[in-house]
């Protein structure tokens, strides 16, 4: 039985341990004294809230430095030495930007500050809010303060003249009497001329911005590290900040706000700039674009007109026509091809304007080059008794690798303008290697006239758009004035700088120098040889079209010329007639109805496995479009409008090129069996039946076609009776006997169109065949 | 003595390879012109009078049978050529008028000739073609069958016809005098041949003539009794079917 004395002890111990226990329980904040902010009487209610929520907060601060926590609900909270984040980072920053000077490293250091604390202000109060379930703004915003106390930034005195609204007119004005930062500039002992409370004005503006929604800044107007009685802050939308500090000086008596050193933070300024960079960035980038695809999309809907203009002219030069009408004609053409070489000009532009001209490298002699140049411009100097000197540099005659096409875009443009505006005396156009070494070559280009040269003022703009050597020259010389600007683009891509040096009244000399690697490969790339395309030898060819003028255009062009041509109206047409014969090549339209160029190619090539050359015919004139049609399949590209002579060149080129793998040929249509049969093999009588089959069966074809375009229902029943039974005697019955008698039997709501193609093409092959049996002269069918 | 033809054909290869095929293998036959139009046609025929005609039925500006209906001579014969329409093909038939199928093959093309030299100054022939003249004329269907049997040919009153009927041997027509007529052709022709005319395949053994029936005869087989009273098998399945029509024509009868 213990002692009484001893459980009076044991007593006392249990009482001081739990007075222990107690005292270590009690939140660290207990031992604050009155109010962890200083507010004006109409807003302390708010306030006292905010002590309460505040308080209730950090009653659960923990710490163990043995798992390095400090810790309320679970949320890790960090101590920072506060001349770290002030005196001492601001030293730092001005030696690692000392290059820039004092002021501007200070302003790097305090942004950097500033940002930071407005960040972790925004963040420490949203997390907050969360945490203590506050909704009300201005329990929000009243939390903001005391909070501030408690993690030790400042202690916080809201002055009257404050009206925190959550509005543009949002107003706080405060003082605090302890701030960290002033506190550390105070021990380091250092002088400053500026307020030194940047963490502070971003910490608050940033949990006044998260409590309001509003955007905030604060600025600090007095500082005690400075020597002020008191470190006073301004804080307000950024946009009203000035306006502010204005009215604070005036009630001081200063005049400026540069008089009392203020660091306005500049991060709103910044974040503005940045994004009305990216705004205006995307908004260039989607101009440049909707100009370029304007300008592809015009200039598709120029050419095909143009190309109808050109071509028909062309063909009716070649007509009989009385002088007068030459005249007219020659007229028309000349205009027509002016205004394709502006309308290219303009293409180019935007092409270089939306950064989608990219030079190709192809190999390329520069001799070469420079003769068929050479041959471009001789007849215009003739006319114009003009010399034209070409001096090219022997050491040339390596291949070189670059972008022949641009190249000679620009020399023509050059060469154009040295024409135009030279009256009398020599143009010259030299070549001169400036440096050479085993893998690549720097070569000048020179072009010199005796023209009227570029007054001295004007040197400068001459590579402007829409710009010439002096006012009214337009008149007398024409030209868009883009000739120049495009050339200057284009030498620039290919990497030099046209350059030029002019008198007036002495001519001008333009120049440039492009390197270009060497061609390891002997032998320059000579183009193809002009493949005389031998009258009679009867091509067949397919052209694929939607345009109606542009068919016949083609087909007038190519009849000709002695080709047999086919033409389907779009792609999904190709394919039914190419299912049904034969082909040597296929000219093909890109944009059509049904089924465009691109997709039809992939159709050829993948599943009907037609291998015959395919060249594009578009009028769309840019590489992405030339890609894409070489990338489908096709073999060449062709660009609308098209010279007879190119159109024709083209061809040869690729007929005689050596087809990779000729399609399997199909078994023959045409079957003479029932014409043998029943002629008793009689050649005179099948010879004749063939002939009339030739001749007739494109007319009942024609008639069939237009009947069902015109819906014209009696016609096609007829035409379809008709022709059923003309195509029995070739056996073709077998293939387009069904589809007949389908139109044959036509009602109003029946949809047939779809039969022609397939009709069409069964007659055209067999007309073709049945030619094939004539020509040959032992008729060993017969 | 050389025989004169036209060739009326609107499609020139057919007519082309009409015209080959006499020429090879029928040398005796002239042909003298070929015509494409109703038009042409009929002034070729009234002009040049020929021995024989191959007539296409369509025509550009109308049909073979509108070049017949303004001209038919009576010395004329007539080798009908068309593409398979078996409208046109019954009718053909119905009238004993001569044609050749298209594409047409010099094996028909034989018979066809041959017909000719037997037929060409028949007084039988004369009687098809009096026949084609008034259904043209009136624009009605034939009233006469053309009938065959063994070589002997004949027209046949359709409306004289109560009914046709299955044989051991073939079909055989039965007449209103009760008399019946030999057929080797199927009961299933019959059926096509006059589905422009009021026949009824009462069973399928007998095909009868609607016009013709007096009404049915109930019991255990049930049967149609005719006008004359004949009686032919019915079909349980075609009761209904032919009460019907017997109603229809009744009711017409006493409108």
């Amino acid at each position: 039985m213990p002692h009484s004395s001893e459980i009076a002890a044991l007593k006392k111990r249990i009482h001081a341990l739990e007075q222990e226990n107690a005292r270590l329980k009690q939140p660290l904040s207990r031992s604050r004294k009155g109010h962890s902010v200083s507010v004006p009487e109409d807003l302390k209610p708010l306030f006292e809230a905010a002590e309460q929520t505040v308080g209730a907060y950090f009653k659960d601060l923990e710490m163990d430095p043995t798992l390095a926590k400090i810790e309320i609900h679970g949320q890790r909270y960090l101590l920072v030495r506060a001349s770290a984040l002030s005196t001492d980072f601001l030293a730092t920053i001005q030696k690692l930007y000392s290059d820039r000077g004092l002021p501007e490293a200070m302003a790097i250091g305090k942004n950097l500050l500033f940002d930071l604390a407005h960040v972790i202000g925004m963040n420490d109060a949203k997390n907050f809010h969360q945490r203590m379930h506050l909704k009300d703004p201005i329990a929000k915003l009243s939390a903001g303060p005391v909070h501030f106390a408690y993690t030790g930034w400042a202690f916080v005195d809201i002055l009257p003249e404050s009206h925190p609204t959550p509005d543009q007119d949002f107003l706080l004005v405060y003082r605090h009497p302890y701030s960290f930062e002033a506190d550390s500039w105070k021990r380091s002992g250092k002088h400053t001329a500026s307020p030194v409370c940047i963490m502070n004005s971003g910490y608050s503006s940033g949990w006044c911005e998260e409590s309001f929604g509003i955007e905030l800044t604060a600025v600090e107007v007095s500082c005690t590290a400075r020597g002020d009685a008191h470190c006073t802050f301004i804080m307000s939308p950024p946009e009203r900040i000035q306006e502010h500090l204005e009215h604070f000086n005036r009630e001081k008596g200063k005049t400026s706000v540069k008089e009392l050193q203020y660091t306005i933070p500049t991060f709103f300024e910044r974040k503005r700039v940045e994004e009305e960079l990216q705004r205006s960035k995307q908004l260039a980038e989607d101009a440049a674009k909707a100009k370029s695809d304007f300008v592809a999309n015009m200039s598709h809907e120029l050419r095909t007109p143009l190309n109808a203009i050109l071509g028909f002219s062309e063909l009716m030069q070649q007509t009989p026509l009385l002088e007068e009408q030459k005249g007219y004609m020659e007229a028309i053409n000349s205009s027509g091809s002016s205004l394709l070489g502006i309308i290219n000009d303009i293409l180019d532009l935007s092409k270089m304007d939306a950064g989608k001209l990219t030079p190709i490298r192809e190999q390329f002699s520069i001799p070469h080059l420079l003769y068929n140049l050479q041959q471009m411009f001789l007849s215009q100097a003739k006319a114009k008794n003009l010399e034209l000197l070409f001096a090219s540099g022997e050491e040339l005659r390596e291949p070189v690798i670059g972008d022949p096409k641009r190249l000679q875009q620009i020399l023509v443009n050059l060469v154009g303008n040295a024409l135009k505006f030279t009256e009398k005396g020599t143009i010259t156009i030299s070549t001169a290697v400036r440096s050479h070494d085993k893998t690549s070559v720097l070569v000048q280009f020179t072009v010199q006239d005796t023209g009227i040269g570029i007054p001295e003022a004007k040197l400068n703009s001459i590579f402007e758009r829409f710009n010439q050597g002096n006012n009214g020259i337009d008149r007398a010389f024409g030209g868009t004035g883009l000739g120049l600007s495009i050339a200057k683009q284009l030498v620039t891509l290919l990497g030099g700088t046209l350059s030029v040096e002019s008198r007036e009244a002495t001519g001008s000399t333009f120049y440039f120098s492009l390197p270009f690697p060497l061609s390891t490969a002997q032998n320059p790339t000579e183009a193809a040889p002009h493949q005389v395309i031998l009258p009679g030898t009867s091509h067949h060819l397919l052209l694929v079209e939607d345009s109606k003028i542009n068919q016949k255009l083609a087909t007038l062009i190519l009849e000709r010329h002695h080709f047999k041509i086919t033409v389907a109206n779009n792609g999904q047409e190709a394919l039914d007639i190419l299912k049904q014969q034969q082909f040597d090549l296929i000219l093909m339209d890109i944009q059509m109805p049904v089924l465009d160029g691109c997709a039809a190619t992939r159709i050829i090539r993948n599943d009907l496995h037609i291998t015959i050359p395919i060249i594009a015919l578009t009028a769309y004139a840019l590489d992405q479009e030339r890609t894409r049609c070489i990338k489908e399949g096709m073999n060449d590209y062709l660009a609308k409008p098209y010279k007879e002579q190119v159109l024709l060149e083209k061809i040869a080129l690729w007929l005689s090129a050596p087809t990779p793998i000729s399609a399997p040929s199909g078994p023959p249509l045409v079957d003479l069996t029932f014409l043998r049969a029943q002629s008793g093999n009689n050649t005179g009588f099948i010879t004749e039946m063939m002939r009339l089959f030739i001749e007739e069966n494109p007319k009942g074809i024609a008639e069939l076609e237009a009947a069902l375009a015109q819906h014209n229902l009696p016609a096609v029943r007829k035409v379809a009776h008709t022709m059923k039974s003309s195509v029995v005697f070739f056996g073709l019955d077998k293939h387009i006997g069904a589809a007949l008698k389908q139109l044959e039997n036509v009602q109003p709501e029946d949809q047939l169109s779809h039969l022609l193609p397939g009709i069409k093409a069964t007659c055209i092959q067999a007309v073709s065949e049945l030619n094939k049996l004539l020509s040959r002269p032992d008729n060993p069918t017969l | 003595m050389k025989l004169t033809t036209l060739i009326i054909e609107d499609e020139p290869l057919s007519s082309l390879f009409l015209g080959n095929m006499l020429k090879t293998h029928h040398p005796d036959v002239q042909v003298l012109s070929c015509e494409h139009s109703v038009s042409r046609a009929i002034m070729a025929i009234e002009e040049k009078n020929p021995d024989l005609i191959f007539m296409d039925i369509e025509l550009e500006g109308g049909t073979g049978f509108d070049v017949l209906r303004a001209v038919l001579p009576r010395d004329c014969y007539l080798i009908f050529t068309t593409a398979l329409d078996e409208e046109v093909l019954n009718y053909l038939r119905i009238c004993g008028l001569q044609f050749l199928p298209k594409p047409i093959d010099y094996l028909s093309l034989n018979e066809a000739l041959q017909a000719f030299s037997t037929r060409k100054n028949s007084a039988f022939y004369q009687q098809i073609l009096d026949n084609l003249r008034h259904t043209l004329h009136y624009n009605i269907p034939s009233p006469y069958l053309y009938h065959t049997e063994g070589t002997e040919e004949k027209l046949l009153l359709i409306t004289d016809i109560i009914g046709i009927e299955e044989s051991s041997s073939g079909t055989y027509l039965v007449l209103q005098s009760g008399i019946k007529i030999n057929s080797n052709q199927p009961l299933k022709a019959y059926e096509l041949l006059l589905s422009a005319y009021p026949f009824f395949r009462a069973h399928k053994d007998c095909l009868i003539n609607i016009h013709a029936a007096a009404g049915l005869i109930p019991g255990a087989s049930l049967s149609v009794k005719m006008k004359n009273g004949y009686r032919f098998p019915l079909s349980a399945k075609k009761k209904e079917a032919l009460e019907v029509l017997l109603f229809q024509q009744n009711a017409m009868l006493n409108r």
